[in-house]
């Protein structure tokens, strides 16, 4: 999805630029002219550049809800296991016996 | 439950552990190891070129203070400057800092810590845990101060070797299945998101690179086309004399460098005509020496540039086949862990290996003879 997007972005973005690079070149274009030109030509690069970061930085949610994800999958691991039961037993067993030698 | 039955009840217990013993749960063991190698490459290039994509944020500063100062200062730009209007929670939400290759780092952890957690599962490092835990839990029992639970205990005793086996074996078991599991529960996750993820990001990163990279090119393609225009008006100042030729050759020289610089002539003649040197007009001055040796100077910075432009274009190149590789190591990446769920799908549990089973035999038989005893 965003891959088609970004490759469309970057041929407007060449085609656009083409067109600046004939006046900031050319010798029958006056100083000014030829610094407009090259202002454009930084603007273009800039709302390029800007557009590309917007989508770096929307995607860094998706990044975040994966990594949550995953997190909790990584804490649910164990939990049901032999040595699990086994620790729990044995920590029930401790707080008893130390209930009842209170008692 | 009485004294009598405890021996019996104990002993069901073997049965019961024993039978999962059966079916034993083999990994693929060797997938996984290509798999994970070949996350470790890839992070490892992965977290380079985000390093390298936080790098460039000086470049992009220096490029919006630019485009700042050429901006056009307009009524409504000045008057936006003052919000009256101010949306309190909106504001603050838009200026939540969030570092975005923080994150996507996190991201890479996350994963490895995934594959650490599969490894201890694959090798069943918590078995090791079970005896450490069995002997805690009889230390507590047989010191409980209650008369019920220390009988229990005193009866448990001599099946705790052979419980500890068991349960050892049990608990390598679970870890098998385990893996398989979080294998199959994870796979799909990392496939469909993170991956997926990381090949859209590529796009836009290299974009941004390949952006700066061009904005520098095309700066330098400028001072060649200034040069260039310098060197076509000084040229244009001699006539006709016998070193026209040497003045002809060098215009030639200078036209062969132009046209083979990448993107310097757009296909157009009469655009292109405005970029080349030429030699047209009257030309009244007498061409010397002083006069070549300047053209001479022109197309040496010519050169220069040209030398400039080309070290731009090996590095946008270079970085091109950085990102090619980076994203022929993401797909490995994903064929590999497809390859390792495919496995474990496809994987059929088998006999546990004889020597294991022979070293469990010997325990149980060892059990079995002191229940027999104690039945007396």
């Amino acid at each position: 999805m965003s891959t088609l997007t970004t490759k469309t972005a970057l041929e407007i973005y060449e085609s656009s630029r083409r067109a600046i690079d004939n006046i900031a070149r050319s010798r029958n274009s006056t100083d000014k002219q030829k610094a407009t030109a090259k202002a454009a030509r930084r603007k273009l690069v800039l709302d390029f550049i800007q557009k590309q970061r917007k989508e770096i930085e929307a995607r860094t949610d998706l990044f975040a809800s994966f990594i949550i994800e995953m997190e909790k999958l990584i804490k649910s691991i164990g939990k049901d296991s032999p040595i699990a039961a086994l620790k729990t037993l044995d920590k029930t067993v401790k707080e008893a016996k130390t209930v009842v030698e209170e008692k | 439950m009485t004294r009598s039955n405890k021996p019996v009840f104990s002993l069901s217990i073997f049965l019961m552990i024993f039978g999962i013993l059966f079916s034993c749960t083999v990994l693929p063991i060797r997938e996984f190891n290509v798999y994970k190698e070949t996350f470790d490459k890839v992070r490892l290039a992965g977290e380079e070129i985000l390093l390298d994509y936080g790098s460039v944020s000086t470049q992009i500063y220096a490029l919006e203070q630019q485009v700042a100062e050429n901006e056009k200062i307009t009524v409504e730009k000045v008057n936006a400057q003052r919000e009256l209007t101010f949306d309190i929670a909106k504001k603050a939400a838009e200026t939540v800092d969030t570092d975005h290759i923080l994150v996507r780092m996190r991201a890479w952890a996350i994963i490895a810590l995934y594959n650490e957690v599969l490894t201890g599962l694959a090798e069943g490092k918590s078995a090791s845990e079970v005896a450490g835990t069995i002997d805690s839990l009889m230390n507590n029992l047989t010191g409980f101060p209650a008369a019920e639970i220390t009988d229990i205990a005193a009866d448990i005793v001599p099946y705790v070797g052979a419980l500890k086996a068991l349960l050892e074996t049990a608990q390598l078991e679970w870890s098998r299945q385990k893996f398989i599991h979080v294998v199959l529960e994870g796979g799909p996750s990392i496939q469909t998101k993170f991956i997926a993820f990381l090949r859209d990001d590529l796009q836009n990163i290299y974009n941004v690179r390949a952006a700066l990279n061009d904005l520098s090119y095309q700066q330098t393609l400028d001072d060649i086309a200034a040069l260039a225009t310098d060197f076509h008006k000084l040229a244009n100042k001699y006539k006709n004399n016998p070193e026209i030729d040497k003045l002809v050759k060098l215009t030639d020289q200078v036209n062969h460098l132009l046209k083979s610089t990448p993107d310097y002539l757009s296909g157009d003649e009469e655009t292109d005509s405005e970029l080349l040197a030429s030699l047209e007009g009257e030309g009244k001055e007498p061409y010397s020496d002083l006069a070549h040796s300047q053209l001479v100077q022109f197309k040496n910075e010519i050169m220069a540039k040209l030398s400039e432009a080309q070290q731009l274009n090996s590095a946008l190149g270079a970085y091109q086949n950085t990102m090619l590789n980076y994203r022929k190591l993401i797909d490995e990446m994903a064929r590999s862990l497809r390859n390792l769920e495919t496995n474990i799908i496809d994987a059929k549990p088998q006999a546990p290996p004889a020597k294991e089973l022979q070293s469990l035999y010997i325990i149980m038989r060892q059990s079995y003879e002191t229940f027999k005893a104690t039945r007396r």
